[in-house]
């Protein structure tokens, strides 16, 4: 029986290949990322206010250039925002210990 | 769990970063305009002005909120919030007072026309102001400066500053520096950790436009890495060298830019630190970076600030200043850890 984090590292990999594999190639072109973060992660998107935000994050995730972001390219983005999230628990956490 | 949709949707895009804030004033949980804009109105109208709700209220609410209360109070009394504290306050507390009701890129645009209009230039505060904002911050005082006082800043500031010092300004108020990105170009940081070096300790003079290419152009992440390497070429490191190849406003403003770069808090905790103990001028500046830093990171500054002198910014208020000046600035800093 997996432990909660297998599933979450399973999810991970299944994720990104649903939305990667629909060209041929195992990688994300800019056109799935930009599908996959609309379906995967729309209330982050929602919450950008800049409408270039996708172009911004392929940018930055195809560190070596070639127009298609990776498994581990895409994890950095992965990381960023659980980290950023965790940020957003610990002040929540914080708040309610107050009381 | 339905938190993380939650938290991922107050995310803004910091990919890369903008710097994380550290703000002491937070918006006020349960915040009703009309009720403190009714507050205010009694404390105004009260014989003797009823200061201290002033301050209670004004401290606690951050800009934006403090905007929806001045739009209520003109609603309930037909009149100017802006203009009704000013003929109620006087002194040091109006001044905060009236910082705290613009903008935080009006106020700086003001206090940047502050410095160099008129006869002479407060080249400490300008240098303060432009060498510690972002690049993004410059970009918006650009407009709002011109929006308010219908000039170009460019041209104001090259009036007012020459030599190699108006260059330094001016590279920085063009607003050219990289966005911070998360790839690390390791090559780049070697090029201008060596550029620093030959165009300053390695000869003799200084090739000023190669500093200030490089510093005002390169991310500050990036800038960062690169004082770091600056060491394994120089025998000083970025600050003395600095010190050592330039003088006067140039100088300054470098020893700003890289503190900056390096500890922007610890550089604020020490301008309020000599200001406080330095006597009568220095109120406007301890005024402004409590007014301009209480939204973004004056948490931070008091931390850097006990953790350097050992004693809390908020003591320190206490011991050189008085009245309803300290208490403002009190209720703008928020309690001690």
């Amino acid at each position: 029986m997996p432990s909660e984090l297998e599933n979450a590292m399973q999810s991970l990999i299944t994720v990104f290949h649903s939305y990667a594999g629909k060209d041929g190639k195992n990688t994300l072109s800019r056109r799935e990322l930009r599908e996959l973060m609309e379906h995967e992660l729309p209330n982050f998107l929602k919450s950008q206010k800049d409408p270039a935000a996708v172009d911004k994050i392929m940018r930055d995730l195809d560190a070596n250039g070639d127009g298609q972001v990776d498994f581990e390219e895409f994890v950095a983005l992965v990381v960023g925002l659980s980290i950023a999230c965790e940020q957003c628990y610990q002040a929540h956490l914080k708040k309610y210990a107050k009381k | 769990m339905a938190l993380v949709a939650e938290y991922l949707g107050q995310l803004s895009l910091s990919f890369g970063a903008s710097d994380p804030k550290y703000p002491s004033v937070v918006p006020a949980l349960d915040f009703d305009p009309h009720r403190d804009a009714a507050r205010i109105e009694t404390a105004i109208k009260t014989k003797g002005v009823d200061e201290q709700t002033i301050i209670d209220v004004l401290t606690k609410r951050t800009y934006n909120q403090r905007r929806e209360i001045a739009f209520a109070y003109e609603q309930r009394a037909k009149k100017d919030l802006i203009s009704a504290l000013k003929a109620a306050l006087s002194g040091s507390l109006e001044t905060v007072i009236l910082g705290l009701m613009k903008s935080p890129t009006q106020y700086d645009a003001t206090a940047i026309r502050e410095s160099i209009k008129g006869l002479g230039t407060d080249e400490e505060s300008l240098i303060e102001i432009l060498c510690s904002r972002s690049n993004d911050e410059l970009v918006e005082i650009k407009k709002v400066y011109k929006e308010l006082f219908k000039k170009e800043l460019e041209k104001d500031v090259a009036g007012d500053t020459s030599g190699n010092f108006a260059k330094l300004l001016l590279a920085l108020v063009q607003t050219k520096r990289d966005d911070p990105s998360s790839i690390v170009d390791y090559d780049k940081i070697d090029t201008d950790a060596r550029a620093l070096y030959d165009a300053g300790v390695k000869i003799k003079g200084t090739d000023v436009p190669t500093w200030i290419s490089i510093m005002t152009e390169r991310s500050v992440p990036h800038l960062q890495k690169v004082f770091q390497r600056y060491k394994s070429y120089s025998p000083y490191d970025m600050q003395e060298s600095i010190k050592k190849e330039v003088k006067g406003d140039l100088q300054a403003s470098f020893l700003v830019l890289v503190q900056c770069f390096e500890n922007k808090q610890l550089f604020f905790a020490n301008r309020l630190n000599e200001a406080m103990k330095s006597k009568g001028a220095k109120e406007k500046v301890v005024t402004r970076i409590i007014v301009s830093r209480c939204e973004v990171d004056l948490k931070k500054v008091c931390s850097e600030y006990k953790a350097h002198f050992g004693q809390s910014l908020q003591k320190t208020i206490s011991e050189h200043t008085k009245g309803d000046y300290q208490k403002v600035l009190l209720g703008l800093c928020g309690p001690e850890d």
